[in-house]
């Protein structure tokens, strides 16, 4: 910089008025400060060794409600001055210190917002590296990421980042000089936030590490995927922010509303059949009831579920479901599935039968009151698979609305790239139906044995086709953080698809 | 500003105690340098950066770095920054000081003429002309124009 560029400077940099200095550190200082306008604003000044120009200029030109907006770069004689907006709030470090540990909707939900904020700084190609409970805020109950003092741009066949940066416990191993940092350092961080989150411990303290294994604080599957985010190795964490940010949101079972109706479906299908088995029993004067001496399978006992079998509370899973053999309940991640209440010696169980074959002979006794009972018992038991019925239905119409809200809302958000995605998904789907149709009508037209297979195994695949391609389209645009995982989908499909056609072919060969 | 012990305070406590680990323990020693005298002079007068170099007629970058404390001040630059910031004479003779270099002695016959000016008030060039008319070694020198 020549004097009058100086001097230039100092005098731009002298239109702020500083209000108070917020930190002091050796990346840099930071300044409350006001501008030209009413407007607070942040003042960071980042000795010229550790600035980094190119990720500041590209951060300028993102426009997101989950970043700070930056409003002026300028270079001194030694420092780049970034002053940025001010977002007024508490910081994580701030609200953990106070309330300690947050509550797990919230963390996640919290950890969701930065994973957004994060995925657009590396949709252009920006890292920023320091993701702690210091450089987090709270406002407006949503989260913000501020200082990028940090940031920097991936840079394409780089082997290690020019200076090592970052807080210990949050960055990522590789940010020490061991490769290049990238989008999975950053999910490094947020992994190691969201354990900081719901134990208010400090990453890479011993107590985190125990804090984390206490299941009554962290889920067991939430705490597999932090640990998945927080690999030594890149190449075993998420892949992307929003990667983690739908594991993350599938571990305590935001997205699994639909496979949460089908699996109450499929209990109260289950409960059906145990009462019909419970009466069966009855009738053929067994004892219905597990006598005492039987010890309770392992599968039965309290154990956390897994991810795939996670149910969130829903109307019908909430509803007290009466059931003569066991009782279950269900509560989101934390739905545990009970151990088999056991009555005390001699007490008489649900179904009205007892455990002990003295009981038996006392009901033998009285032939008549038995014959009532069972009768009673029925009527309960049919009231309540009627309700269940009913409280399932209900809840499947509840999801397909959400479903609908939730595509309504997402659809203006997804860029053209996407939107052609989707479409092109349900272009395929309706190809998959037209042959279906094809198949069939070729199958009633000519009406011969080999047309008829053909046309059946064309039918089999085409409904496989369009079952997949559905689901899949459905997921992607259900959830907006999963658009990253949308070419896995594609390619998921497009492998189905092949080996279907060849299992088509194969049975077409052995055939005709 | 920072109120700070009178030196004399000071020295009349050194004299007194029995060995030096029993002065510094009984006081407290502030730890200033000339960057943070010349900012907290700055605050005070609400003055900026850029005003004090044209006015002190430094050199932009040398002026941004003695501010930063990443250079120091031979003791004509320091001068020249005392005239900036409007210092009094005592303010003067504390920032020479803190510059590491002589305080200004009235019986040397260019800091007599410094002093002078300092004390009326003048600018930095008007106090140039006086040290030309008296034949002194003016603050800004043919070479540093």
């Amino acid at each position: 910089m020549n004097d009058a560029q100086v001097m230039a400077a100092l005098e731009h940099d002298e239109e702020y008025r500083v209000v108070r200095s917020l930190a002091s550190k050796s990346t840099g200082t930071t300044e409350l400060v006001y501008g030209k306008g009413p407007e607070l604003l942040v003042r960071k000044r980042i000795p010229s060794g550790l600035a980094n120009e190119g990720a500041w200029r590209t951060v300028a030109d993102i426009n997101s409600p989950l970043l700070p907006k930056v409003h002026d770069i300028y270079w001194l004689p030694d420092e780049l001055v970034v002053v940025t907006t001010y977002v007024d709030g508490v910081t994580v470090y701030e609200l953990v210190e106070r309330t300690g540990p947050v509550d797990q909707k919230q963390a996640v939900s919290y950890i969701c917002e930065l994973c957004r904020a994060a995925g657009t700084l590396h949709a252009h190609g920006v890292v920023h590296r320091d993701i702690t409970p210091s450089n987090v805020v709270i406002s407006g109950g949503s989260a913000r990421l501020i200082d990028l003092g940090c940031a920097r741009e991936y840079v394409e066949g780089a082997r290690h980042d020019t200076t090592a940066l970052g807080t210990l416990g949050f960055a990522a191993p590789e940010q020490f000089g061991f490769a290049q940092s990238d989008a999975r350092s950053d999910v490094y961080a947020l992994g190691s936030l969201l354990g900081y989150l719901l134990t208010g411990a400090q990453p890479g303290d011993k107590a985190f590490d125990e804090a984390l294994a206490d299941e009554e604080r962290v889920p067991f599957v939430l705490r597999i995927v932090i640990e998945r985010a927080r690999s030594f190795e890149p190449s075993a964490r998420y892949g992307s922010t929003g990667e983690f940010s739908a594991a993350v949101r599938a571990a305590i079972g935001e997205r699994s509303e639909v496979r949460a109706a089908a699996a109450a479906a499929a209990v109260a299908a289950e409960e059906r059949a145990e009462a019909r088995m419970a009466q069966s029993t009855v009738a053929e004067g067994r004892p219905a009831s597990r006598p005492t001496d039987i010890p309770v399978p392992v599968a039965m006992q309290e154990v956390p579920t897994q991810p795939d079998v996670v149910l969130p509370p829903t109307k019908q899973l909430t509803t007290p479901v009466p059931s003569p053999q066991r009782s279950t309940t269900s509560g989101g991640a934390d739905s545990t599935v009970k151990s088999i209440p056991l009555p005390p010696e001699g007490a008489p169980l649900a179904d009205g039968g007892t455990k002990d074959a003295g009981t038996k002979a006392k009901r033998k006794k009285s032939g008549r009151t038995k014959a009532k009972q069972d009768a009673d018992q029925q009527k309960r038991e049919k009231k309540a698979a009627e309700e269940r019925q009913s409280a399932s239905d209900d809840a499947l119409v509840h999801v397909d609305r959400q479903q609908i809200k939730r595509f309504v809302t997402t659809w203006p958000q997804l860029s053209s790239h996407e939107k052609t995605r989707v479409v092109f998904s349900w272009l395929i789907c309706l190809y998959a139906a037209r042959m279906f149709l094809e198949g069939f009508l070729d199958g009633l037209y000519y009406w011969n044995t080999e047309d008829w297979l053909v046309s059946l195994v064309g039918i089999v695949c085409s409904l496989l086709c369009a079952f997949n391609v559905h689901a899949n389209s459905c997921n992607a645009l259900l959830d907006p953080d999963d658009w990253r995982s949308a070419p896995t989908i594609f390619l998921d499909w497009t492998k189905r698809f092949f080996i279907w056609m060849l299992i088509a072919l194969l049975i077409s060969g052995i055939f005709f | 500003m920072q109120a700070e012990p009178i030196t004399s305070e000071l020295l009349q406590l050194l004299l007194e105690s029995s060995s030096p680990e029993a002065y510094l323990s009984r006081v407290e020693l502030p730890a200033r340098s000339l960057a943070s005298y010349a900012g907290e002079l700055l605050k005070d007068r609400g003055m900026g950066r850029s005003e004090v170099i044209r006015a002190a007629g430094l050199n932009p970058t040398f002026g941004y770095q003695i501010f930063q404390g990443t250079r120091k001040a031979g003791r004509d630059n320091a001068i020249m920054l005392a005239f900036g910031l409007k210092c009094t004479l005592r303010e003067t003779q504390r920032l020479l000081r803190l510059a590491g270099v002589s305080e200004l002695w009235c019986k040397v016959r260019r800091d007599a003429i410094i002093m002078y000016c300092i004390d009326c008030g003048y600018t930095r060039a008007q106090c140039d002309d006086e040290l030309y008319r008296l034949g002194e070694k003016t603050l800004i020198t043919e070479e540093r124009r």
